[in-house]
């Protein structure tokens, strides 16, 4: 695991931002123009859609928010678990996420935002509407929603808030994302890539992909970005001549399927890699034990292999069984979740 | 619609040299103008810097307030693309009426979930300066509201919503997260009779040329400061007899009754009534 570092506000709880309808509008305004400058930073805001399960509509929404735009279309409906962000979260750069318009979840979806950032160490912030007058059948979930916030939150007034925000180090200060309008053009493969930041670089030489994919969560935090078209540019990008095999690794584990990469890596590891059970895998993904000897993944290769691993352990899945996706069955078992 | 920085952008006193032919087929007589009001003026001196924010503005007024003309004059002298949609009472769920928005937006028949519509929606929008001028908005379902409120609250280069319809602002307010975040709140209202005279003049020749005891005794009986009334007089009187001289009683109470099917009470005030004959 990566990137897990100490909590940065030193609470540990989802942080409630209370709002008043007069000024709302404008705080989350210049929220987001403050939390667009941290490329650890992603905004999510709750999708209504109707006939359809909250959660799922949520995971999806969270996996585009922290910038796990995907290579292909994504799949028509979402997950209804947080695992699949989850296993970004765990893994990823991403440090805090910030949900406007709380007022729209249920408690128990809440619930769910909550153990996921616990788990990943990531900081939860949540906007809500204190003075949203709920009517008729809502009434209940109101005052369920704002029971649970005062019972698991640590609130904070908006200008506390506002003034964390304005006055945070961002961790990379040399990292400037490109203008807007720089996402609507395609990629020209005529020309050489982006450089990356000194901030980003890394022993690999993939840095520039960690700076692309820190201009994505920025782009969409800010809101000029939408998923479509960051997909789109990522798609070109590992299309580029110039793109290395190292790159292509480090774009491919920040998709959204952990499996086809994450075999791929064990194929690449050791033939016999799809005999291989959860035990035989160390969860950073370094090493790995095929026919009783121990075999070390290329640096390239290892997020992949990391990511695959404990999307497979969020899902329930024990030691001794084997590396396949999320939820594939293992013929005489039943599966454990949905 | 103007290019970009045109010099009559957000012009209202221009709107209606660039009134689009058929919207002035559909809101004016033959003949008639454009009247800018002052709550014309209210809502195209806020529209650039909604359009700066992302923010919305409400519009709401019984039927014949003049809420579509308003809209009509926005498109007139709005130097960034207008995608302007009624919406239908009739459909059947969110999803329907979703799809008649991202159509609007995108100009592209729309597929998938209400989730991939928005996500169409949001994508166009990033790229290209938009206005989205919803009419009849009071028939959104409350979760479809929610949606378009999710739209306004990102940060595209140029984006402005503009919600129109009756009974609008109590729809706005049972969710906090849409009504809160509303710019302005226009409302509007039928005319007072004397404020009703003074624009009259300015609709259509016509009018201008009638006697304004004559058209205060109209109001009176048939318009009530309803712009939709005197418009729908004024093409009556002109596609039933070809008239475009001054309006007399005569006249307006044919026309009257063949809008309404009634025969109205006009009498200039101090003239001779006929007495009911008493049996």
């Amino acid at each position: 695991m990566t990137a897990n570092g100490p909590w940065e506000t030193h609470l540990g709880q989802p942080i409630v931002i209370a709002i008043r309808p007069t000024n709302g509008y404008e705080v989350e305004y210049q929220l987001r123009e403050h939390a667009a400058h941290h490329g650890d930073t992603a905004w999510l805001h709750p999708a209504i859609t109707a006939y359809r399960d909250e959660l799922g509509s949520l995971a999806k929404g969270m996996l585009d928010a922290i910038g796990a735009v995907g290579l292909s279309k994504p799949r028509t409906y979402g997950e209804a678990h947080l695992l699949r962000p989850l296993t970004h979260l765990i893994h990823g750069p991403v440090r805090h996420l910030i949900i406007d318009d709380v007022n729209l979840l249920h408690a128990e979806v809440l619930s769910e935002v909550h153990e996921a950032c616990l788990i990943s160490h990531t900081q939860l912030w949540l906007i809500v509407d204190v003075a949203n007058p709920v009517v008729g059948h809502r009434n209940t979930r109101a005052r369920e929603l704002f029971d649970w916030l005062d019972d698991a939150c640590h609130i904070e007034t908006q200008q506390t808030a506002m003034n964390w925000w304005q006055h945070r180090t961002t961790s990379h200060p040399h990292c400037h994302p490109p203008e807007p309008t720089w996402w609507h053009q395609p990629l020209d493969h005529t020309q050489p890539l982006p450089a990356g930041c000194p901030d980003h670089r890394n022993e690999l030489g993939s840095g520039h992909i960690e700076c692309l994919l820190a201009w994505t969560r920025r782009g969409l935090t800010a809101g000029h970005l939408a998923p479509g078209i960051a997909r789109r540019r990522l798609t070109e990008y590992q299309d580029h001549p110039a793109t290395t095999a190292i790159d292509t690794w480090a774009l491919r584990a920040a998709g959204r399927d952990f499996y086809t990469p994450g075999t791929d890596a064990l194929r690449r590891t050791h033939a016999s890699a799809e005999t291989l059970t959860l035990e035989d895998v160390t969860p950073d993904g370094t090493t790995i034990t095929a026919d009783g000897t121990q075999h070390t993944v290329t640096p390239e290769m290892r997020p992949a292999v990391a990511r695959l691993r404990t999307s497979r352990r969020l899902a329930g899945c024990l030691d001794h069984e084997p590396m396949f996706g999320m939820f594939d069955q293992v013929p005489g078992l039943n599966p454990r979740r949905r | 619609m103007l290019v970009e920085n045109h010099p009559h952008a957000w012009d209202v006193n221009h709107a209606d040299r660039y009134l689009d032919p058929k919207q002035r087929e559909d809101s004016l007589p033959p003949g008639g103008h454009l009247v800018v009001t002052p709550k014309m003026r209210q809502l195209v001196s806020n529209v650039p810097y909604a359009l700066r924010r992302n923010q919305a503005i409400a519009i709401s007024g019984p039927v014949g307030a003049g809420k579509t003309t308003l809209l009509h004059a926005i498109t007139a002298v709005a130097d960034v693309r207008v995608r302007y949609v009624e919406l239908p009472a009739d459909l059947k769920n969110t999803t329907q009426y979703w799809r008649c928005l991202a159509r609007a937006v995108t100009e592209a028949e729309p597929s998938g979930t209400t989730d991939q519509m928005l996500n169409d929606c949001r994508e166009y929008l990033a790229k290209v300066p938009t206005l989205l001028i919803v009419d009849e908005a009071q028939h959104l379902p409350l979760e479809s509201l929610l949606q378009v409120r999710s739209l306004w609250g990102q940060r595209f280069p140029r984006f402005a919503c503009i919600l129109a319809g009756s009974d609008l602002f109590a729809r706005l307010d049972v969710y906090s997260a849409v009504g809160s975040r509303v710019l302005v709140r226009i409302p509007l209202d039928h005319n007072t009779p004397q404020r009703m005279l003074e624009y009259l003049g300015r609709l259509h020749p016509q009018l201008a040329a009638t006697d304004p005891r004559i058209l205060r005794v109209i109001d009176d009986a048939y318009g009530h400061g309803n712009w939709r009334a005197w418009e729908h007089l004024v093409l009556t009187t002109y596609d039933a007899w070809e008239h475009n001289g001054p309006l007399t009683l005569a006249l307006a109470k044919d026309a009257i009754y063949q809008i309404t099917g009634s025969e109205p009470a006009l009498h200039m005030p101090g003239a001779h009534r006929p007495q009911p004959t008493r049996r």
